[in-house]
Parts: structure tokens; sequence; C-alpha cells
């Protein structure tokens, strides 16, 4: 099956000059047909965007919405923000028309847009000073240096740690507010407490991933720095 | 260590359950690219295994296919015919809602110019007949006769000054100040009262202006010629304005005539038909028409209650024996034949 996407590419002659995926990009492919567990479905969608963009961003946004929710979720605590920052990384992918300039795969760039949103997001939120030049625009890494894939780990690791850190109280509070979005009455009458309390785990929470974070801010945004630093000289 | 192996070090990193050494192996194995590809694709997988929620899915696309069929880009290629139609379609509908939006804030700006003396101040009108009592946000009051407006600032009104536009007739009971922070009364007759506080009487009709000092002080403000003429009132003066001459003050006058239309009472001091003629047409907003030149100099003495202009025009008829000849919108008083 997979066989038939390679034919596809070398005997359309009346394709468009620029196609959206390049030489390279076979063999990787080809790898992971070698690997036999990692059936690359994003072929489909590549020969989708050919003959028509609008389609090919549906198909994406089919198969990356959820697990990029979840994925800003474990960064940014809330589903709603998470939500918004994936759909703000599709709409953007969509207006600068990302999709044709994408030479790795649509999924790495996509994931690498809403990791890199979800940090800027939590920096603007949870750092003092004022973001560095980055923080302001999103910044959509084309390829980022594997020292900083890991450091998002990390960066989500880290959260989970302050949070679990909390005193029950005041982590199930947070969480009901932060996550789930209730509101600081709901929440109380739920835990049968005042509103007053709530607000006082809520800001506690926040306290200590503010405490908790800041000497995160240095590693990522340097490392992402230096990268938009070196393609705009290259 | 074979693609399984990496896979179960990498879903166990995703869990952040890694050692710093097996940390630093990933790294180093994330150096070939073809790996980052690999990453990303666990990532996907395990966060499609393990989802920490379910995210709804529907109403998110449907908006992001709204959006993209709005924001049609430029230079897309569709190549297939029907794309092609569908892109034009969606392109002359973006347009329109441009358009639409320009409209709508051309509208509005019009709209917002056109209306702004409704913006910014607040109109207090009265019908043909009505008075109506407005107590103000200084703590003063205003009592409005029949078919007047009074027109006050929306913002600052009683914080730098308290100016008010008014026509029609008026009496005003102003709240004094602490900082003597001054009152003005402007009225479209050319004359504006200023006032230190007090109560007052104040009338801008058409054919009638005066103002009447009940109590305090005020100062008129009034044009003559080309230049401002200030006037200073005390209490039992009446200033008449005419539109061609002088204003005309008369002091210890009896003030009660000015004051009576507050209880729908009429008090006639020596008025002749002609002026009550004008009377009913300010108030009432019926033309009156007097039959003989001779019936006009007549003058009305005394005061009479009256709610209605029927009420007052069958009093006033009975006191002269006149005949009233009431039509839609004019009266026609003529003497009994």
């Amino acid at each position: 099956m997979q066989a038939t996407f390679t034919v596809n590419k070398s005997d359309n002659d009346a394709a468009p000059p620029i196609r959206p995926y390049s030489e390279q990009e076979q063999p990787v492919a080809s790898r992971y047909r070698d690997d036999g567990h990692l059936p690359d479905n994003e072929l489909f969608i590549r020969r989708t965007f050919d003959e028509n963009p609008q389609a090919g961003c549906k198909l994406l946004f089919q198969l990356y919405y959820k697990p990029m929710c979840t994925h800003a979720v474990r960064f940014v605590y809330s589903k709603e923000i998470a939500e918004d920052l994936v759909s703000d990384v599709f709409y953007t992918f969509w207006n600068t028309q990302a999709f044709k300039s994408v030479n790795r795969s649509f999924r790495a760039y996509l994931f690498r847009s809403v990791r890199n949103s979800a940090y800027n997001y939590l920096a603007n939120e949870f750092r003092k000073s004022a973001p560095l030049d980055s923080a302001g625009h999103q910044v959509v890494a084309q390829s980022d240096g594997p020292e900083s894939i890991t450091c998002y780990n990390e960066l989500y690791g880290k959260i989970d740690e302050l949070v679990a850190s909390l005193p029950p109280q005041c982590r199930n509070a947070f969480i009901l507010h932060r996550f789930e979005g209730k509101r600081a009455k709901e929440i109380a009458s739920q835990m049968d407490v005042s509103v007053r309390t709530i607000e006082v785990h809520i800001a506690k929470a926040l306290a200590t991933l503010r405490d908790g974070l800041k000497n995160q801010w240095l590693i990522v945004p340097l490392t992402l720095w230096l990268q938009n630093w070196a393609e705009t000289l290259l | 260590m074979t693609p399984a192996d990496h896979k179960a070090l990498l879903f166990a990193h995703f869990a952040n359950k890694t050692t710093p050494l097996q940390c630093r192996m990933i790294d180093e194995w994330l150096k070939d690219e073809a790996n980052q590809e690999r990453y990303y694709a666990w990532l996907v997988e395990w966060e499609n295994q393990l989802p920490i929620y379910q995210p709804e899915l529907e109403t998110p696309l449907a908006r992001f296919e709204n959006h993209m069929k709005t924001h049609s880009v430029e230079g897309v290629q569709e190549p297939a015919a029907e794309v092609t139609e569908i892109s034009i379609e969606t392109a002359s509908r973006a347009n329109f809602g441009w358009m639409a939006a320009a409209a709508v804030f051309v509208l509005l700006a019009l709209g917002g110019w056109l209306n702004r003396s409704r913006l910014f101040y607040q109109t207090y009108q009265t019908a043909y007949g009505e008075t109506r009592t407005i107590r103000l946000t200084d703590g003063s009051t205003v009592t409005l006769n029949a078919h007047s407006s009074l027109r006050v600032p929306r913002f600052g009104f009683g914080i730098r000054s308290r100016e008010v536009d008014l026509s029609g007739e008026a009496f005003f009971a102003m709240q004094h100040r602490a900082d003597d922070q001054k009152f003005i009364v402007q009225t479209p007759n050319g004359f504006n009262v200023i006032v230190h506080g007090t109560e007052f009487n104040v009338s801008a009709r058409t054919h009638r202006a005066n103002v009447m000092l009940h109590k305090g002080s005020i100062q008129m403000d009034y044009a003559l010629g080309n230049t401002r003429q200030q006037l200073m009132l005390k209490p039992g003066d009446v200033v008449t304005m005419n539109r061609h001459s002088h204003p005309q003050l008369r002091h210890h006058v009896w003030t009660q005539p000015y004051l009576a239309w507050k209880d729908h009472r009429f008090i006639f001091d020596h008025m002749t038909l002609t002026d009550f003629g004008q009377l009913v047409t300010d108030t009432y907003g019926l033309r009156v028409e007097i039959a003989s030149p001779t019936l006009a100099r007549r003058t009305l003495v005394g005061s009479l209650q009256a709610t209605s202009v029927d009420e007052l025009l069958q009093t006033v008829s009975e006191l002269f024996d006149l005949s009233v000849v009431r039509q839609a919108n004019s009266v026609i008083l003529k003497e009994k034949e």
C-alpha cells in the first residue's frame, strides 16, 4: 500500500514545481517503513496538501488536535488554555502557509510549535521580568536542538513535581480551578470551605509555581534564541 | 538497543521516569534527525495512549474550517476546477465580510457623530401640558414646565462645572456648593444665567424670555450688539428679554405668577389676552387665534388652577364671556354674539 505513494512522486509530471516534500524526505519515510511499527500516515496528508491545502489542514487537525491538547495541558495545566494554544498553532499554520515550507514531518513541526507556545505562555505568566524578545510573538522553531527537546520534558516534569508538592487541599483546589476551569465559588461549595480559602489556595499554588520555575526560563529560550539568531544569519 | 527498547525508554522519558543518565542517552540519540522524527511520532503515540483528558474535537475543528474558509490565503494552489470555484467564492465572501465590517464601522462612527448630543448629554423633555421635576446629580432640582427641554452633560457634570441648556421654561432650585462652583443655565435666546446658589425661574420661550430670581443671587450674561453684558439680580427681580431691545429689569416684582405653573396654577397680573394666547401655545402647543384686536387687548387679572388646556380655556372663556372654538391644533377665541 505504501509503495503507491513513492510511485506517485516519480510519475507525476504535471505536478506543481514546488512540492511540499523534498527528496530528503523519502529516506526518512522509508526508514519508518523498515521499522514496521511506525506507519507514516502523513504521506496521505502530503498528497492531500498537493491537491487541496484546506483538506490537508483539516486532516492534520483531526489527527493531531487531541494529542497536541493533552500534551500542551501538561505545561499550562489548563484545558482551556491548552486548547486555545493548539488552535492558535493551527490558525498560524494556515495563515502563514507554513505547510508549504515544512521540510520534515508535519507532526514534528506542529508539536514543536505547540511546545513553544506553551513555553512562551508559561514564561509570560510566571516569569517576573519582561519576556525575552522571542516570547512576544509565537516562535516557531523549524528545528530545535536535541538539548531543548528534552528540556521541554523536564519543564513539564518540574511543573508536575511542583503541583504534587502542594498540600492535598491546595493541590485539589488548584487543579479544579486551573485544569477544570471551575470558579472559586463552585470549588468552595464542593470542598465545603470558604471562597477566601480557595482563593488563598490558588494564590499559594501559583506562587509555588512561580518560585519553583524561576530558574527554568533561561535554559530553553537561550537555545531558542541562539537558533533564531543563527537562522537570521543564514 | 532495538527500536522497541528506544521506544520503551522514550515512553518512560515522556512520563518523566528517566534518570539523568538515561536523559543524556536520549540527548545523544536525538542528535540524529531521523530520531527526532521518531521522537515526535512516539510522543503522539504516547499522548494517544495515555491522554490526560479527552478534548472535544468537533467544535474547534468546525471553527478551524470556518477560519480557513474566511481567511483564504493568497497563492494557495488549487488545481482542481471544483476547488478553484470554492476558493473564489470564499475569497469574495471574505471580501464581503471585510466590506461589511468596514461599512458597519463607518455607520457606527457616523451614528456616533450624529448622535453625539445623545451620547454626551442627557436630555429631559416635557410634552405639552406636562410638568416634570428632575433631580440632578449635584442635588439641584429642576422643574420643567410644559414643552420644555433641559440638556445635562452625562460626563463631568458637577466635577469641573455645572452647565445645562434650557429651552422652554424651568424653575431651578440649586444646591449651593462649598467651593462656590457656578451653575450656568444657557438658553437659545442669547442669554445665560450664572447662578450662585439660589432659586429662580428661567423662561426661554420663542416669544417670551424672562428670568425671575426667587432667592439667592444670580448673574445674567447677555449679548448686546457684539459685546457681552452682565447683570446682577436680587431676589424679587425680573428681567424680561426682548429680542431686539435691552433687557428690562424690574425690582420687587410679585414673584408668584412666575412660579405658579409648578402647581398647575395660573396667576394673571394684568396679562393681555394676546399674552395668554402665547402662554397657551407655549404650554399646550395649541395655536391661539383671537378674533378681534379689541379683544386681544383685554387683560386678565386673577388666579386659577387648571390641569388641562380644556379646563384652562373653559375658565378663561367664562371669565371673559367668550366662545371657544376648538379645532385639532388651534383655538379661536371670540366674543359671544
